[in-house]
């Protein structure tokens, strides 16, 4: 039996490093893409494709390393990328690269799937890649910004939508295979991060700003940074975030809550034709900011508190869903996706007319709210 | 058809066994004589040109007279106890009484504790040089060969490759008779036994086997004896002469004997059932059977907090795997999947790997290189240049190298690594340098997939390898806690139940013990 085990563990050990091309690619001979970002060239009918590379030839050895965008045109996404070697010594490696930028021009009127196809099609790149739309007039004017944390934008802008959901909650981090399975799924649509630019002194540097909501493959509209907090409160990807209240006469809200946990939960019913979503959250939040000179240990106060918290998610979680379902017509909270899951059959039935069920299921939302901390003041 | 070649290959036996015969059966069939000049004459005759020999003629003129001759190789006896201890009763003393002449005079008239009679010039040639005296009488067809040994030995010191930081620190000798006193001084009981056999035909060397007569496997015991007299060699220096040639596999690169110089060592494999053979000569004692773990243990495994030790062993195991895998790894990263890395090291890495001219295969195989040159020059060279090797080594390898651009840094630190995790397990070494070249070409040709077929054939290679039957690894042994208690950690002692599985009939090392307390 121990042999076996260990013959097992063997196996699955080895067969975790077979994967992937062998092929011997000297590292000085590459140019390590870390962002593309996707333009159409109207003129001349040619995608305009734009990568930022680590820039390691003048780059001292303590420094930070830079990055250096190199441009290239193509017929299609592959053709523009190979284009790319009449220009560079050195071949572009996509194995490492992280982001994937596309102007709102391109995504609006030709669609995301050609291309995000390569990306997914080609063996180097990965599928882990992550997908944003461009607010700006070309999508490569986003990493021609520069920030001065790190060298290399595209990095940055990576990190800054990787980790949104665990500390403001005012976007959605999207993976490429995400992406296409969503696409290609029609029980849901996607909600993708969107980048714009914004004056930092004297500098222009990028922003995440919310996002943009997709109708098959193609943008139709965006949702405010504050909108898309309550699209992830729903699909109960928000891991943190702050949830702001107003309890007294103050012009702007007083109190700050932290989010701490987020679950959510979608059900229907389905009843003579009619349909009904059920949206629960449940929410702990922490009292991080207090104005008011409400006094934090008594129980009523907590519960005006709670219920205020509520109400705001209930009310605000309705107003996204008819945004969604009247404006939009797009089902990126997946209602389809959930009826699939729970009923096939009905589902089956449901799924040619869709479309024109969709915007007029009913909602139901019930939100909790928890205050289990409230931190106190030294 | 080949009839002829057949032929050729037995006249060409038939040549061996006839010059083998010569050299070995010579003095075979010579006895000695009766007369003391025949006697002479014979020996001087062997020993024709070899002046040290001395031959001392004694004449007594008692009732009756009698004639006497000592032999004896200058340098390798004592003067002291020839002088006084048999010249000087031979001299004084008549030898009275009934039976063999020679019998009288070992029992009445010589002053030497050891003493045998013989009448065998094989046998005579063999003592004589080791520092015997022989005694001839006239007369007499025997000859008595007494113990007058004496040379000058080295003293017991700590062996310099395998230190320890406590416990014991005597090793063995070159002298097989003080190397026996320790083990015997350390097993005080009627079950250590010590069967010698002498092998070498010009050296003559006595080997010695020594185990616990009640722990030992006897089937081990009887192959290893069965092995030992197939060995027809001229000579033995050293104990790898007869492991070399008495182990399982003789072509692996892996060791199935195992060897030490410490006698705490010793004493420890043979309470676990092993045997030792000690060659005179040698300071390094063999052991066996050898298990694979064996390679990675210490004896101060035994001595210090099990917590600790635990830690350090499992550090040797890592130790064995890096300094094999780390230079394949990193050129099956480096040059084949960019995409392992994360970015920042991948650019780090890239960026120091710019401006070298050398494709990283060859820039690793030339480091290796060179460090295994400066390990060995660290070895032969005198000690007193050593300061020259560290400033080469140190600084025109290491750092001038990098800021020519002539080698990546991140190499420096992967052949560093390389060679310090090496060092740790000197007992693999030989795999140790093989296998990593292996696995640095299969990785550099094509890759992880190379690189995993090189550890898999590693892997099989090592799980099919036995030594005197015991599988060094065992896979097919249950999980229990006595069978795994010494491999990966070292248990507390109070929980050191049973010898290891395999090696002897007798596992139970001490009663299971209700809990102190």
């Amino acid at each position: 039996m121990g042999k076996r085990i260990l013959a097992g563990l063997l196996a699955v050990a080895l067969a975790l490093t077979l994967g992937g091309c062998w092929n011997y690619r000297s590292l000085d001979q590459m140019n390590i893409v870390v962002g593309v970002a996707v333009d159409y060239n109207e003129e001349n009918k040619l995608f305009e494709l734009s990568y930022e590379t680590a820039d390691l030839t003048g780059a001292q050895k303590r420094a930070s390393i830079t990055g250096k965008i190199i441009t290239s045109q193509g017929k299609t996404i592959f053709d523009a990328v190979r284009n790319t070697k009449r220009k560079e010594e050195d071949r572009l490696f996509f194995g490492n690269s992280n982001l994937l930028v596309i102007s709102h021009q391109v995504v609006q009127k030709m669609g995301i799937m050609p291309v995000i196809e390569w990306f997914l099609r080609d063996g180097e790149c990965r599928e882990t890649m992550n997908v944003a739309i461009s607010q700006e007039g070309s999508a490569r004017a986003l990493l021609e910004t520069t920030q001065d944390t790190s060298g290399i934008i595209s990095r940055s802008l990576y990190d800054i939508i990787r980790e949104d959901k665990d500390v403001t909650a005012t976007s959605v981090d999207v993976k490429l295979f995400q992406v296409y399975g969503k696409i290609r799924s029609k029980r849901n649509s996607v909600a993708l991060p969107v980048l714009h630019k914004v004056k930092n002194g004297e500098k222009e540097i990028p922003e995440l700003n919310g996002t943009g909501i997709l109708k098959g493959d193609k943008l139709i509209g965006y949702l405010s940074p504050e909108q898309s907090k309550y699209l992830l409160f729903v699909e109960g990807k928000l891991k943190s975030g702050i949830l702001t209240l107003s309890l007294s006469d103050l012009e702007t809200d007083d109190i700050s809550l932290e989010i701490l946990r987020n679950k959510s939960k979608k059900s229907f019913s389905y009843d003579e034709g009619k349909i009904t979503v059920n949206i629960k959250t449940e929410t702990c939040v922490a009292i991080g900011e207090n104005r008011t000179w409400l006094d934090m240990m008594d129980p009523e106060v907590i519960q005006r508190i709670e219920d205020a918290a509520r109400e705001k998610i209930e009310t605000n979680i309705r107003e996204l869903t008819s945004t969604l379902q009247n404006e939009f017509r797009t089902d990126v909270l997946g209602f389809g996706e959930t009826i699939y899951q729970r009923d096939l059959k009905l589902w089956k039935q449901l799924e040619p007319s869709w479309e024109e069920i969709y915007p007029t299921v009913e909602v139901e939302v019930s939100s909790r709210v928890r205050v289990v901390n409230s931190a106190f003041i030294k | 058809m080949f009839e002829f070649l057949k032929k050729k290959q037995e006249r060409k036996i038939r040549d061996l066994d006839e010059k083998v015969g010569k050299w070995n059966g010579s003095l075979g069939h010579e006895k000695v004589r009766e007369s003391l000049d025949e006697n002479t004459a014979i020996l001087q005759g062997l020993f024709a040109d070899m002046d040290l020999m001395r031959y001392k003629i004694i004449e007594t003129e008692g009732k009756p007279p009698m004639r006497y001759l000592l032999v004896f190789c200058d340098g390798v006896v004592s003067n002291e106890v020839i002088n006084s201890n048999v010249v000087k009763p031979l001299m004084m003393l008549t030898p009275t009484g009934k039976g063999p002449l020679m019998d009288i005079l070992l029992s009445n008239v010589v002053q030497v504790g050891e003493s045998e009679t013989t009448d065998s010039f094989q046998k005579i040639v063999e003592n004589v040089t080791y520092g015997d005296t022989i005694l001839f009488a006239d007369g007499c067809n025997q000859a008595a060969i007494l113990n007058t040994k004496h040379f000058a030995l080295r003293a017991i010191s700590e062996p310099d490759n395998e230190k320890v930081l406590g416990g014991p620190r005597e090793g063995f000798t070159e002298s097989l008779t003080q190397n026996i006193s320790q083990i015997i001084r350390r097993l005080r009981t009627h079950e250590l036994k010590t069967k010698t056999i002498s092998l070498g035909r010009f050296t003559r060397t006595t080997i010695c086997v020594c185990y616990i007569d009640s722990l030992v496997n006897k089937d081990i015991l009887k192959e290893l004896f069965c092995r030992l007299e197939q060995i027809d060699i001229d000579g033995v220096l050293e104990e790898n002469y007869i492991a070399e040639i008495i182990r399982d596999h003789p072509y692996s690169t892996f060791r199935t004997t195992g060897y030490t110089e410490r006698p705490d060592v010793l004493v420890g494999k043979l309470l676990e059932g092993r045997i030792a053979m000690i060659v005179d000569g040698s300071p390094m004692v063999t052991t066996l059977p050898y298990l694979f773990i064996e390679n990675f243990q210490s004896n101060e495994d035994y001595y210090f907090n099990f917590y600790y030790t635990s830690f350090a062993r499992l550090l040797r195991i890592a130790a064995f795997l890096m300094t094999v895998v780390v230079p394949g790894l990193y050129i099956a990263t480096v040059a084949f999947h960019q995409e392992m890395l994360p970015l920042q090291l991948l650019m780090r890495v890239a960026l120091e790997r710019q401006s070298v001219p050398l494709p990283a295969a060859i820039e690793a195989v030339v480091m290796l290189l060179v460090f295994d040159i400066l390990r060995e020059t660290g070895i032969r060279m005198p000690s007193n240049i050593g300061q020259t090797l560290s400033i080469v080594g140190a600084f025109v390898i290491g750092q001038a190298a990098v800021e020519a651009s002539l080698v990546a840094s991140p190499m420096i630190i992967v052949v560093a690594a390389t060679g310090i995790t090496g060092l740790l397990v000197p007992k693999l070494n030989a795999p140790i340098i093989f296998w990593r070249v292996i696995l640095l070409a299969m990785a550099s040709a094509f890759g992880f997939v190379g690189l995993t077929t090189g550890l898999a054939l590693l892997f099989i290679h090592m799980s099919n390898l036995t030594s005197f039957g015991i599988e060094q690894i065992s896979l097919t042994g249950s999980f229990q806690f006595q069978n795994i208690k010494d491999i990966l950690f070292r248990a507390p002692w109070p929980r050191m139940i049973r010898r290891p599985d395999k090696l002897s009939p007798n596992r139970v090392r001490q009663p299971e013990r209700k809990q102190n307390g």
